[in-house]
């Protein structure tokens, strides 16, 4: 379990990071995000003592500087492409096993599970970014960690990469160990975390299940395609139910008792050709949770 | 500790550019003393003094010094320096490990600049054989290259720029210390040229001021690597 308790990292002025709290727990993963420039990266450094700044993170029980064996306790992968291009993927990872005491048998072991075994001996300097997170997240699982720190680990990887990627760390959390994960991928977010944090300008906008962050911050919706879209708009504006007629005819009602609906329109003989609930998407929560906390905005 | 020095070989001799400097700067130092060794009309003793004299040695211990700065401009230059802290964690250890390593590989340096000014000699015919004079050769340029190594070592983890810190140590030895020879500053206390002088004569306070030189940029770098972000 990783818990940390009023995260706060300031640049002068700027406070980047906002007393931030949360806990990660274990067998689940857990997703991080935040718009550009929420301070979901300087918060990862903070929780790893990489950063000054104030607050604590214990990694079952204890901060990442007094942790006896780090590589076996965390895993973490911060830059992909930090790594010497003049060394080789072997190497790279002979080099981490050295530090952190780890038996030299584990390189090829970590270098097969991420499919690098085929280039270990090629310099990471020619590596894509796909190959370089790879070589990072072989890095992270060096030591079999109980605890993974990730941030941005789908970044460069193509289709068949970013599923892998799931069934991994869905596969090590269902171990049983604690993954959290950072991205700007909502929709493979969605599909992955079970879990969120969410930042939005240094500050905690939510710490909950996708689920519930969903459902928070979502409006109930029901589509219905009626044969009179004007007389079941003006029986269900009657029936206290808000209504937004749109340019195809359909309506969408603000709710989720689509019974309600098909009550209202089969007492007024009106036949329903569509009546379906709307979910909303985690990308939909996500803007409605961070609207205001988006730092960088462009024009499409 | 021992992990540390460990983490630090395998990062020192996994990079071919570390084996590259290392065969550059006895390379370099076998063809000075090439140079000098056919001066027939010098003593054999002049001629093997003369091979460590000035900027020669400067320039043969110079890719030695870069491997030194590379330690930790690199580091800084490829932004590994996260995986180094997350891996060794205490700045005292990444510091420690990265200074011992970096003084054996110029101590191995400093011998071989001078195997290689003899084999120059046994090449060109004019071999030098007084044994305490090549011991006190080997340990002037042990000395002068483990101090150089560590000076590079402690300005790039100061400055962070690999670029910056090899700049200033080719500048110092040659720019600024000729500079303070001109202005009359006491021998003594030119660091790289007054240690360079142990090579020659026992005199052993000679590398007093690189010895303070290398101190004061590692508890630089110490005070740096605690102060700052990684």
């Amino acid at each position: 379990m990783i818990v940390a308790r009023g995260l706060t990292k300031r640049y002068g002025s700027v406070t980047a990071v906002d007393d931030l709290s949360f806990t990660v727990r274990p067998g689940v993963v857990t997703g991080f995000l935040g718009p550009n420039g929420a301070g979901k990266s300087t918060t990862m450094r903070l929780m790893l003592g990489l950063d000054h700044g104030a607050g604590r993170t214990e990694f079952d029980g204890r901060s990442y500087g007094e942790l006896a064996h780090p590589a076996r306790t965390v895993g973490v992968l911060l830059d992909a492409r930090a790594v010497h291009p003049g060394r080789t993927a072997r190497a790279h990872l002979r080099m981490i096993a050295a530090g952190a005491g780890l038996p030299a048998g584990r390189v090829d072991q970590a270098l097969d599970r991420v499919g690098l075994l085929d280039v270990a001996d090629r310099r990471a300097g020619g590596f894509s970014l796909g190959m370089s997170q790879r070589l990072g997240l072989a890095g992270a699982l060096l030591g079999d960690p109980r605890a993974l720190m990730l941030d941005e680990p789908a970044n460069g990887l193509d289709p068949e990469g970013v599923r892998w990627l799931r069934d991994l760390l869905k596969g090590l959390a269902a171990e049983g160990r604690t993954v959290f994960v950072s991205s700007h991928l909502l929709n493979e977010m969605a599909v992955l975390a079970d879990a969120l944090v969410v930042i939005g300008q240094g500050r905690l906008v939510a710490a909950e299940s996708t689920d519930a962050f969903v459902a928070r911050n979502s409006r109930p919706e029901v589509l219905v395609r009626p044969a009179d879209p004007g007389l079941l708009a003006d029986l269900l504006g009657r029936a206290g139910f808000a209504v937004a007629p749109q340019p195809d005819g359909a309506l969408v009602v603000a709710t989720h008792d689509t019974d309600a609906i098909a009550t209202i329109a089969m007492r007024a003989g009106i036949v329903l050709r569509e009546l379906t609930v709307r979910h909303s998407s985690l990308e939909d929560a996500f803007f409605t949770a961070t609207a205001g906390a988006a730092q960088f905005r462009g024009r499409a | 500790m021992l992990d540390a020095i460990r983490y630090e070989f395998v990062r020192l001799r996994s990079l071919r550019s570390t084996w590259v400097l290392f065969a550059t700067g006895p390379v370099i130092q076998f063809l000075f003393a090439l140079i000098w060794a056919t001066h027939r009309d010098m003593t054999l003793q002049t001629r093997f003094d003369n091979a460590f004299i000035g900027m020669f040695l400067v320039l043969a211990v110079l890719p030695a010094v870069a491997v030194g700065v590379a330690a930790f401009g690199h580091e800084y230059r490829f932004r590994t320096i996260v995986t180094t802290t997350l891996t060794l964690r205490a700045p005292a250890r990444i510091l420690g490990a990265k200074a011992i390593v970096t003084a054996l590989f110029g101590a191995v340096s400093g011998a071989a600049l001078v195997a290689a000014t003899l084999l120059a000699e046994a090449v060109a015919g004019a071999l030098f054989t007084d044994g305490a004079a090549i011991g006190q050769a080997f340990l002037g340029a042990v000395v002068f290259a483990v101090l150089s190594c560590l000076v590079g070592l402690g300005v790039a983890a100061v400055s962070r720029n690999a670029v910056v810190a090899l700049v200033a140590m080719i500048a110092f030895p040659t720019i600024i210390e000729t500079l303070m020879a001109l202005g009359k500053v006491d021998a003594s206390l030119i660091p790289f040229s007054s240690a360079a002088r142990l090579i020659t004569t026992a005199q052993w306070s000679s590398p007093l001021a690189l010895l303070v030189l290398a101190v004061a940029f590692l508890a630089l770098s110490w005070v740096t690597l605690r102060r700052r972000d990684a």
